[in-house]
């Protein structure tokens, strides 16, 4: 049988070789390509001046448009020393009240309703 | 003691009506003068709708601790102790959302709202800190007071020792909108007190009743009154940040002083369906009518004689 032509150019150890060139260029391009990124990125962080704290707290809102409310946890605030004394039922409850007698000028009376 | 009947008078003052009643009626005007002094420094300390007072500044503090007055210091200081009784469910620190319902400047200046209703997280009293000794106070920032509930109670009850003394000892009673004190002799008879779903209602309406009190506060929550706009009144619901909907209208509250029944009637219209067991736990005798005008009794609430 006739061998083919140029089949000795497809050794193993030529191919073998191939393909770890091919595999260091890969690995060539690859660090080449994150290290040009991580250069733009500096370079662009660095290109543009940011606020200082001054011109922040000017643009602040009004207090009465804020609406962040930090609240410190219990432990941290001291709002009332000791318990409070507890609510406290009248000394002498009210009582039924009987119908004004007709007299001349009706006792005044107070009215205690919603306000 | 005297057999005549009280002398009374009657005003506008902290944006509501001010009643004074004594039994002395010749120490009417020493008393009113007494009253009136009271009511000014509250007003100076504690209004949150003048640019002047102690708690506007307090209010625009941002954070900084403020040396305040000894007044205002026992305003917080009630209002917290009304928010720490009631578990926060009467809380000073709803300034913010009563701002955002609508209501930002004194209710007579008030236009009715209309549009959704705006809300905030209320941030709850822990955002107060005071130090006594050092009568200094400091808010968290964009934390707003409203002492509404607790100091026009406070007011008054002020205002009934202040009339008493000033009559000395006589029997003295101040009702500032509704918020009734009681102190020194009373008349023999008691005091007369109309409860009603207004201080202002006339005598006469449906689901009135009148009682006797001879020591104490008493004071009426309602979300019937000072209303701009629909689902719009000044009692915020500090969990929800809106305003109260729960199952009563009208709840008046019996206690040994006038803050003390406002606290709790304020709580019992915010807590709705568990106010009775609250008040008798409490033993605060209480008087809950509902939105259909039925009234429910407890804690030694009187029979009561229906206003004619």
């Amino acid at each position: 049988m006739e061998k083919m032509p140029g089949l000795g150019s497809f050794a193993p150890h030529r191919r073998d070789r191939a393909l770890r060139r091919v595999r260091v260029l890969v690995w060539g391009l690859g660090l080449g390509a994150a290290g040009l990124t991580a250069g733009c990125s500096v370079v662009a962080a660095n290109a543009f001046k940011g606020h200082d704290g001054r011109s922040l707290a000017a643009v602040r809102a009004p207090a009465h448009h804020r609406r962040r409310i930090s609240v410190p946890g219990p432990e941290r605030v001291p709002a009332i020393e000791n318990d409070p004394a507890p609510l406290a039922p009248p000394s002498e409850p009210p009582t039924a009240a009987p119908a004004q007698a007709p007299q001349p000028a009706p006792t005044p009376e107070a009215v205690s309703g919603g306000s | 003691m005297s057999a005549r009947a009280p002398a009374g008078a009657s005003w506008r003052a902290l944006g509501t009506t001010a009643q004074l009643l004594m039994v002395d009626t010749q120490a009417l005007a020493a008393a009113r003068a007494a009253v009136d002094a009271e009511l000014e420094a509250i007003d100076c300390a504690c209004s949150r709708f003048r640019e002047d007072s102690e708690l506007s500044r307090l209010n625009t503090a941002q954070g900084r601790a403020l040396t305040v007055g000894p007044l205002l210091l026992e305003a917080v200081e009630a209002g917290l102790r009304a928010a720490q009784l009631t578990g926060g469910v009467v809380d000073p620190t709803v300034g913010e959302a009563l701002i955002l319902a609508g209501y930002d400047r004194d209710f007579q200046a008030l236009r009715p709202a209309t549009g959704p209703l705006r809300t905030v997280r209320v941030p709850g009293w822990r955002a107060i800190s005071v130090d006594r000794e050092r009568r200094r106070i400091r808010l968290e920032p964009g934390v707003s007071l409203d002492l509404g509930a607790t100091a026009k109670a406070l007011a008054a009850d002020r205002a009934a020792a202040a009339a008493a003394e000033a009559a000395g000892g006589g029997g003295a009673l101040v009702n500032l909108g509704g918020d009734v004190s009681i102190a020194g002799r009373p008349p023999p008879q008691g005091w007369r007190v109309r409860l009603a779903d207004g201080h202002l209602d006339a005598p006469g309406a449906p689901g009135q009743s009148v009682i006797v009190s001879r020591t104490g506060g008493l004071a009426t929550s309602s979300s019937t009154t000072r209303r701009w706009g629909p689902g719009r009144h000044h009692i915020i619901d500090p969990a929800t940040g809106r305003p109260a909907d729960g199952c009563w209208r009208t709840v008046s509250v019996a206690a040994a002083s006038c803050v003390d029944a406002n606290t709790a009637s304020t709580a019992a219209l915010i807590l709705g369906a568990r106010a009775a067991a609250w008040l008798d736990e409490h033993r605060l005798p209480g008087r809950l009518v509902d939105h259909r005008g039925k009234v429910l009794m407890v804690a030694g609430w009187p029979e009561e004689h229906v206003a004619a």
